[in-house]
C-alpha cells in the first residue's frame, strides 16, 4: 500500500526551504543568546539551555555549504528518539503534507539526510530525516 | 541527575569553559610552555592570562575563578555534541542563568595537542 502524504513543519534558512516531519518538531522559539562549544564545527552555532535541557543550534545553510548572509531569529526545535536539535530559521511557512518519499539529496554528509525536491505550497524544499541527521551530527568531526 | 562539586570557571576569547576542581592540580601563572585553550575556540588566549595545571601541563585561559558550590547539578550532552572536541563534553553547569561548558581536562588536551599538529 503506497505512503499518504505526511504533515510536515516547512520553514526558510539560508535562502533555502527546509521540512521536518510535523510529529518530530516539538516547538518553535526565538533563537536565544548561545552559549559557545569548544572544538565546534561552524555549522553548530552554540547551545542554550531549554526547559532543563541543553540544546544544540544547527544552522542547516552552513551544514551543506551554503552561504549565509541572514540573521536567523527562531529556531525550530525538533526531537527524536536519541535527542533534540534546534533549526535556525529565518521564517517559518507552516505545516504542508509531503508526497510520497522524494530521492536524497546527496550520497554522503548531511545531504545523505535531506530528500528533495519535494513540493509544498510555497515551493521546493528540502525535507531532513532528522533521525539520520542527529546520528550523522554525533558522530563529531 | 549527576552533580559536581566545586568547578574552575574560565573564560578564554569571551568563551566560557567549565572543569571540575578535582581535575585541576594547580592554578598558574601561564609561563613556560602552554596550551592555549583559545584553540578550541579559533582565537588566541591572553599571553598574559593563568592557566590550568593537569597531568604536569599548563593549559591557558584568559580568566580563572574558583566556584566552591556542592552538588551543583550537571546537564546531560546532546547527542549531536557527544563527540565534540574529542569527547572533551562532559556536561553543562548553569551558574546565575548563564550556562557553561564542562570539559574533561584531559580529553581537551588532546584535542587542543591534535588541533595544533
Amino acid at each position: 500500500m503506497a505512503e499518504g502524504p505526511r504533515g510536515h513543519l516547512v520553514f526558510a534558512c539560508g535562502g533555502s526551504l527546509y521540512a521536518v516531519p510535523a510529529e518530530r518538531a516539538s516547538e518553535v522559539v526565538n533563537l536565544p543568546v548561545l552559549t559557545r562549544v569548544p572544538g565546534a564545527a561552524p555549522h553548530l552555532l552554540g547551545v542554550f539551555a531549554h526547559r532543563g535541557e541543553v540544546l544544540p543550534v544547527i544552522d542547516l545553510a552552513r551544514l551543506i555549504g551554503k552561504p549565509v548572509d541572514e540573521i536567523f531569529k527562531r529556531v525550530v526545535l525538533v526531537r527524536v528518539g536519541k535527542g533534540a536539535m534546534a533549526f535556525t530559521a529565518t521564517k517559518v511557512i507552516g505545516v504542508a503534507p509531503i508526497e510520497g518519499a522524494p530521492p536524497r539529496l546527496g550520497e554522503s554528509g548531511a545531504l545523505a539526510f535531506m530528500h528533495g525536491p519535494a513540493r509544498v505550497p510555497a515551493g521546493e524544499c528540502a525535507a531532513i530525516e532528522p533521525e539520520g541527521l542527529l546520528e550523522y551530527l554525533s558522530r563529531g568531526r | 541527575m549527576a552533580s559536581v562539586d566545586g568547578v574552575v570557571l574560565c573564560v578564554v576569547s569571551g568563551a566560557r569553559l567549565a572543569v571540575s576542581a578535582d581535575q585541576v592540580d594547580a592554578i598558574a601563572t601561564a609561563e613556560g610552555p602552554v596550551w592555549d585553550a583559545g584553540v578550541a575556540f579559533g582565537a588566541t588566549s591572553d599571553p598574559a592570562g593563568r592557566a590550568l595545571q593537569c597531568l604536569g601541563r599548563l593549559i591557558r585561559f584568559d580568566s580563572i575563578d574558583v566556584v566552591a558550590t556542592v552538588g551543583l547539578p550537571v546537564l546531560p550532552v546532546p547527542a549531536a555534541l557527544v563527540n565534540t572536541a574529542h569527547g572533551a563534553l562532559t556536561g553543562f553547569v548553569e551558574l546565575s542563568g548563564t550556562l557553561w561548558p564542562l570539559v574533561a581536562l584531559d580529553r581537551l588536551l588532546g584535542f587542543l595537542e591534535a588541533r595544533s599538529r
